[in-house]
């Protein structure tokens, strides 16, 4: 690779795996690689990945599968259960791969990564994509797709491109390809563009990629706000959204729920990350641990006809914390930041990264408190609340001694299982506890190994 | 890549390990010589399965032999095969392939401009790869574990 500087422009490669769970699933079952696949969630059996070829039958993305039964049967599709283990291990393989071509890799989702590839000039950008390709196909059987631009949304786009032209690889550097090919995309199609904001640009006559781009930035700042402003500055070439570090983890503990009624208010938020801080943290003072990031996420159903929206938080603290009151303070900053009004939240979660093991701990400057020759008082009274809890919630069961944060009536929390039964969903389970779909967890466990040879 | 119920999935992702180069649970024992350390302060190192076997963690795989099918090759029925993705199959490798969607173990042999697959027997002259076999290389068996019963 050519020496960098910072000075040379900024250059995104968004790398994205091709129907990601259905590769998985093929990787170690040859004879489905030419048959259309769809995976389905656990839950309740609703296709939550698609090949192309399965998509082309009419079947769309989370669809209940049991209602395509008989279209299922008739063009042979093969149907899995979805299969964590295997689809985990087989990401963290392909993250690995791509973490070889770039000295930043940002992780974006479980099969999804952003790599700067500052420094390369337009000439060899395309080649290093079909390498990085080529080299993840190989390493462990993955088709990706590889989409280039000076910025994320960019980078994004030129992904999509990649895709409906087939090559797989596609650079929106230059400026004259991009104004010509950004008029084949959508703006449905952009990334950050939801069904809402894509029609209210519809409405004004924006219909394609380039239309938004070259729209006056009044209207669109006007229409979508200072998003939609910064979309419209990213397909200008102009990076507003920089690579975020995330350093390779080396644990990470989370705790998420969906709600059985979507939830809009913030306090009722508050209250279920509350109790996911709690859990987390009880597990970290059993583990004598401390965590020293802390991420809390929100979003909306997926599949609902309904505005999108997905945001979460990263706070870092000095020290390894493991104390609910103050992780409890922590999440609430990070929760406050990305809440907004108006949206119908389906689920929310939070993420501790960074943990560490609390003897000996590190104790941040602000803790620490030189006259007492050790903790500060306020520091040292905490952990003693937090061992008398422990010790309470043990003796006379979990949940026994709380904070007031996570709230008292937690009803709404629950999962919908008071809802009355739906006789559709009931008929799937019945058909699915006759057919278990998963596929073994070939890189996880060892007596679930491919098995290769004759006498079976 | 649609985000739903299960938290399950991101709890696995996460735990990235190939990161950290210490791939599997395969942390099997190491031998120390204790008596060494006194004589010779400078060893440092416990012998390491992982980093012995395994060269490139993103590309290596487990797979379970079955039958003796495949005992002219040197593997057993229950044989551990450790398969390596990232190297390229060169004359005499072992590999895992598969023919028309199956798996089938055999040496992959070059004759000039031919290409062969050979299942070691004295009597075996090697299979030609032809178009029609939809043949791809999946991976180099780069070690062979027999476990003796």
């Amino acid at each position: 690779m050519s020496s960098t500087h910072l000075s040379d422009p900024e250059i995104f490669a968004l790398v994205d795996c091709n129907s990601f769970f259905c590769s998985c699933e093929r990787v170690f079952n040859p004879a489905v690689r030419k048959k259309p696949v769809i995976v389905l969630s656990s839950n309740d059996g609703c296709a939550v990945s698609l090949t192309p070829d399965a998509k082309a039958l009419g079947i769309p993305m989370g669809a209940p599968i049991f209602k395509y039964k008989d279209l299922v049967k008739k063009h042979g599709i093969q149907i899995f259960s979805s299969n964590f283990a295997l689809y985990g291990d087989l990401s963290s393989r392909v993250m690995a791969t791509l973490a070889e071509f770039t000295p930043e890799l940002e992780i974006y989702s479980i099969d999804e990564a952003f790599l700067s590839l500052r420094g390369f000039s337009s000439r060899d950008l395309i080649q290093y994509a079909s390498e990085i390709k080529s080299t993840v196909y190989q390493y462990t059987g993955i088709p990706v797709s590889v989409g280039i631009g000076p910025t994320k949304v960019l980078a994004k786009a030129a992904n999509r491109i990649a895709k409906k032209m087939g090559s797989g690889v596609f650079n929106l550097t230059d400026e004259k390809l991009r104004e010509e090919m950004l008029a084949t995309l959508k703006v449905g199609d952009l990334w950050g563009i939801g069904s809402r904001s894509a029609e209210k640009l519809n409405r004004i006559g924006l219909l394609t990629a380039r239309d938004f781009k070259n729209a006056s930035s009044r209207t669109v700042r006007d229409l979508l706000g200072v998003v939609g402003h910064r979309l419209q500055e990213e397909l200008r070439g102009v990076s507003c959204l920089s690579l975020a570090h995330i350093a390779p983890d080396k644990k990470q503990m989370i705790s998420s729920r969906s709600f059985g009624k979507p939830v809009f208010d913030l306090e009722l938020l508050k209250e279920a990350v509350a109790n996911h801080v709690t859990q987390l943290c009880e597990r970290l003072r059993e583990q004598k641990a401390g965590a020293r990031m802390l991420q809390v996420f929100i979003h909306t159903n997926r599949f609902k006809d309904a505005p999108q929206y997905f945001k979460m938080s990263t706070q870092t603290l000095l020290s390894a914390e493991n104390t609910t009151n103050v992780m409890i303070k922590v999440a609430f900053q990070g929760l406050e930041e990305i809440y907004r009004d108006g949206f119908e939240y389906k689920k929310c979660g939070v993420i501790l990264n960074d943990i560490l093991s609390t003897t000996p701990m590190q104790q941040s400057l602000f803790s620490y408190d030189a006259d007492s020759g050790g903790m500060s008082q306020a520091c040292e009274r905490n952990e003693r609340m937090m061992e008398v809890l422990d010790h309470i919630n043990a003796e006379m069961g979990s949940g026994t001694l709380k904070f007031a944060a996570c709230g008292v009536q937690s009803s709404h929390l629950r999962s919908g299982r008071l809802t009355k039964k739906d006789p559709e969903k009931e008929a799937y389970l019945t058909w699915k506890a006759k057919n278990d779909f998963r596929s073994p967890r070939y890189t996880t466990a060892w007596d679930e190994l491919l098995v290769i040879g004759s006498g079976r | 890549m649609p985000f739903f119920e299960d938290a399950v999935y991101s709890e696995i992702f996460f735990s990235s390990l190939y990161f950290d180069k210490t791939v599997f649970d395969l942390r099997i024992t190491y031998a120390y010589s204790f008596k060494c350390m006194f004589l010779m302060p400078e060893v440092e190192n416990h012998l390491d399965l992982n980093t012995h076997f395994i060269k490139k963690p993103a590309a290596t795989f487990f797979v379970r032999a079955s039958g003796e099918g495949m005992r002219f090759n040197g593997i057993h029925d229950g044989d551990l095969l450790i398969v390596d993705r990232s190297r390229t199959t060169e004359h005499r490798c072992l590999i895992l392939a598969v023919i028309q969607g199956e798996f089938i173990i055999r040496r992959f042999l070059k004759q000039g401009m031919r290409k062969l697959l050979s299942t070691d027997h004295p009597r075996d002259p090697g299979i030609e790869i032809t178009a029609e076999m939809e043949f791809e290389v999946w991976g180099v068996i780069a070690h062979v574990i027999h476990t003796p019963k």
